[in-house]
C-alpha cells in the first residue's frame, strides 16, 4: 500500500486509468494474493469450486437419476463401470445421488448461514454499538443460547417446528446466531471508538446510518471469515439432523440421510455409507481450509 | 465582533473502575475541570497545553460530541447544553470538527466523494447541488475531481487531512474546532495545511478553535491563545501579549521550550521538574504547585482564580501575579 498516489501528469489519462481499474480496496486485493500463496487455502478454494460446479451441472454429471429405483435387482451393487460408486438398498446410483446431494448441501450452507449471519450481525451490531443495558440483555440471551450444545438445540428446534429440510435449515441457522453475534459485537466495540465514527456523529448522522454505513462495513472481514467457516459446520449439522431423520426426508438425496439409510448394511455394502461420508468430509474440510486461509489473509497484523 | 461560542465552567469527568470492590467512592478522571472562555465570531482561538491536559476533551464537549458533566455551552447566545437528538443534529450544520489523525478520521470503505457528500446527504441537499459543491470543495482544498472515486488509503497524510477539511466545510459551518489538525503531518505539509486553513477562514468567514501543542503553529494562526494545565485554564489572552509577556509560571515554562531560530540568542530555559500529575488524582490547591519553581504554602492549600492581569484582557490564575483592576 503506497501512501503517495502515482504521479499522474495528465488528468484525462488518469481518469481513463481510473475507470479501467477495479474498485476493490487494497484490503481485498492483498487478501486475495495471500490466499493464492497459501497452498492449504487454495486446496479449500478448489474443493468449494468443484462443489459449486457439481451442483450447477448436476444433471450433466450424474450418470443415473438420483431417485429412480427402477431395478430393485441392482440393490447393493459394489462399485463397477455401470455404477461407479455402487448402488444403495433400493438400487439407486450412489454417485448420482451424491452429485445431486451437493445442491442440497449448498442450499443448506447458504440459507442456514444466511439466517445466522443476518440475525447475528444485527444483534451483535446493536449490542456493541449501543452498549449498556441493550448490550447486557442481548448478550445474556446469546449466552443462554450458547449454554446448549448446538446439535441438541437444533434437535429441540426441529422437534418443535416439525422434521423436514426447511425446518432443519432454520434450526441450524438459529444455532449459529451466537457465534456471529459475539464476533460482530467485539469488532463493533473496536470500530466504534475510531475517529471516523466520531466524524459521522459530528456531521449529524443518525444512529442507524452510523451503524449500517460506517460501523458494520468496517467489521466485514471477521464476518466473512465466520460465514465461510460456518458453512462447513452448517452442512455437518444438517447432515447430522438428516441422519437422525429430522432433516431431509426420503427420497431426497441428502448426504446425511444417505448415511443413515446405509448404516444397516455397513458390513456387507460399506460403499453405501463410505462415499456420502467422504463427500461431507471433503466439503467441510474445504470450507474450513478456505475459512482459515481467509482469516489469516484478512488479519491486518500480518500486513507488512 | 459578537460572541459565537461561550463555555461556562464546563467539566468533564470520566468514571474509572473502582479499585476496591467495597469502597463507596467512585473514582473519576477529571479531564476538564471547570473551564470558561468565549470565542468571538471570526477569530481564531488557540488552545494549547501538553498531552493529556484535556484540550481535545474540551473541544468535544463544546461540539456536544461529549456530554459535559457540569457547566453550560452557549452557541450564538443560545444555551445548547441540554440539546438532544434532532435539535443537536440541526446544530451540527453550524459547528464542525477537523480531526488530528488523518489516517483514522476517514472511513476506509468510502470513496472521497461519498465521504465529502455525506454531510450534505444527511441534510437533504439535492443531488445536483451536492455535485456542484463537491467540485468546489475539492477545488478549494487543492484536490482534483478525478480523485473523487478513490479510497482514503490511496492518499498521503496531507491530502487526507485536506479531505477531512473539505468534509467539515461541506455544510458551511460557522465554527470549526480543529483538534491538532497538523500534528500528525510532516513539517513541510503542516505549513501547506495551515495556509490552506487561513485562506479558507477568509473565504468562508470561519471561526476556529485551534487545539494544538505546537506553540509556533498556534502563534502563527491564532488571534488569542488559551493555555490549559490538568483540565484547567491557567492563562488566556492576545497572542502577542501572552507570547511576549507570559504571566503564569506554566506558560513561561512552555514558551521557554520553543526552539529559537537564532542560535546566538541567550535563552533562559525553564525546566519543569516532575511529571504531569494524574488527572484522576490532581493535587490540592493550585494544580501546578507540584512542578512550579515559585510554589509556596498558599499554593498547596488555596486554588487560585483566573484573574485579569493586564489592561488589555490577559488573564492568568496564579497567586503571585498582581490583579489589574480597571
Amino acid at each position: 500500500m503506497s501512501l503517495q498516489p502515482n504521479p499522474l501528469p495528465d488528468p484525462k489519462l488518469a481518469e481513463a486509468q481510473e475507470t479501467n481499474q477495479s474498485k476493490s480496496s487494497s484490503l481485498w486485493g492483498d487478501a486475495f494474493s495471500r490466499i493464492v500463496k497459501s497452498k492449504t487455502s487454495l486446496i479449500g478454494l478448489c474443493i468449494i469450486l468443484i462443489l459449486i460446479i457439481t451442483a450447477i451441472f448436476a444433471p450433466l454429471i450424474a450418470t443415473h437419476s438420483p431417485t429412480d429405483y427402477a431395478s430393485l435387482t441392482d440393490r447393493y451393487q459394489s462399485p463397477s463401470s455401470e455404477h461407479i460408486l455402487g448402488t444403495d438398498e433400493l438400487g439407486r446410483d450412489i454417485f448420482s445421488r451424491i452429485v445431486f446431494g451437493s445442491r442440497i448441501s449448498i442450499q443448506i450452507g447458504v440459507i442456514a448461514v444466511g439466517i445466522s449471519m443476518i440475525i447475528g450481525v444485527l444483534l451483535g451490531g446493536i449490542a456493541g454499538y449501543f452498549g449498556r443495558w441493550i448490550d447486557q440483555i442481548i448478550m445474556r440471551l446469546i449466552d443462554i443460547m450458547m449454554a446448549f450444545p448446538s446439535i441438541l438445540l437444533a434437535i429441540a428446534l426441529v422437534a418443535v417446528l416439525g422434521p423436514n429440510l426447511r425446518n432443519a435449515m432454520i434450526a441450524v441457522g438459529i444455532v449459529g446466531i451466537p457465534q456471529f453475534a459475539r464476533i460482530v459485537r467485539s469488532a463493533v466495540l473496536s470500530v466504534k471508538e475510531t475517529e471516523y465514527i466520531e466524524a459521522a456523529r459530528a456531521i449529524g448522522a443518525k444512529h442507524g446510518r452510523t451503524l449500517m454505513q460506517h460501523v458494520l462495513p468496517n467489521c466485514l472481514a471477521p464476518i466473512i471469515v465466520q460465514a465461510t467457516l460456518s458453512i462447513g459446520t452448517a452442512i455437518l449439522d444438517a447432515a447430522g439432523l438428516s441422519f437422525l431423520g429430522l432433516g431431509a426426508q426420503p427420497p431426497k438425496p441428502e448426504w446425511g440421510a444417505m448415511l443413515s439409510d446405509g448404516r444397516a448394511a455397513l458390513q456387507n455394502a460399506p460403499w453405501v455409507v463410505a462415499f456420502p461420508g467422504m463427500a461431507i468430509f471433503l466439503v467441510v474440510l474445504g470450507f474450513n481450509l478456505f475459512g482459515d486461509g481467509l482469516r489469516d489473509a484478512l488479519d491486518p497484523r500480518l500486513k507488512q | 465582533m459578537s460572541t459565537l461560542l461561550e463555555v461556562k465552567n464546563i467539566k468533564k469527568h470520566f468514571p474509572l473502575k473502582s479499585e476496591n470492590l467495597f469502597s463507596r467512592e467512585k473514582p473519576v478522571l477529571k479531564a476538564v475541570d471547570g473551564v470558561s472562555f468565549s470565542i468571538e465570531a471570526g477569530e481564531t482561538l488557540g488552545l494549547v497545553g501538553e498531552s493529556g491536559c484535556g484540550k481535545s476533551t474540551a473541544g468535544r464537549v463544546m461540539l456536544k460530541l461529549l456530554e459535559p458533566t457540569e457547566g453550560e455551552v452557549f452557541f450564538k447566545g443560545e444555551n445548547i447544553t441540554s440539546f438532544r437528538g434532532e435539535q443537536l443534529r440541526k446544530l451540527r450544520k453550524d459547528m464542525q470538527i477537523i480531526f488530528q489523525d488523518p489516517y483514522a478520521s476517514l472511513n476506509p470503505r468510502k470513496t472521497i466523494e461519498q465521504t465529502i457528500t455525506e454531510p450534505m446527504k444527511i441534510f437533504n441537499i439535492p443531488k445536483e447541488e451536492r455535485q456542484k459543491k463537491l467540485k468546489r470543495l475539492l477545488d478549494v482544498v487543492g484536490l482534483s475531481s478525478y480523485h473523487k472515486s478513490r479510497y482514503p488509503h490511496e492518499f498521503s497524510g496531507g491530502q487526507r487531512q485536506r479531505i477531512g477539511i473539505a468534509r467539515s466545510l461541506a455544510l458551511e459551518p460557522e465554527l470549526v474546532i480543529c483538534d491538532e489538525p497538523v500534528s500528525a503531518l510532516d513539517v513541510s505539509i503542516q505549513a501547506q495545511v495551515i495556509n490552506l486553513m487561513e485562506d479558507l477562514q477568509d473565504e468562508f468567514n470561519l471561526t476556529y478553535l485551534f487545539i494544538a501543542h505546537d506553540l509556533s503553529v498556534v502563534h502563527h494562526i491564532s488571534d488569542r491563545v488559551a493555555v490549559m494545565y490538568l483540565g484547567e485554564l491557567v492563562e488566556i489572552g492576545e497572542v502577542a501579549e501572552v507570547y511576549q509577556n507570559p504571566k503564569h509560571p506554566y506558560t513561561q515554562a512552555l514558551l521557554s521550550a520553543v526552539p529559537e531560530v537564532n542560535p546566538n540568542q541567550e535563552k533562559q530555559r525553564i525546566i519543569l521538574s516532575g511529571d504531569l500529575p494524574s488527572p484522576a488524582n490532581p493535587p490540592q490547591g493550585c494544580k501546578f504547585h507540584t512542578r512550579c519553581p515559585y510554589a509556596e504554602e498558599i499554593c498547596r492549600t488555596q486554588e487560585p482564580k483566573l484573574k485579569k492581569v493586564s489592561s488589555d484582557g490577559q488573564m492568568a490564575s496564579c497567586h503571585f501575579v498582581k490583579e489589574v483592576v480597571d
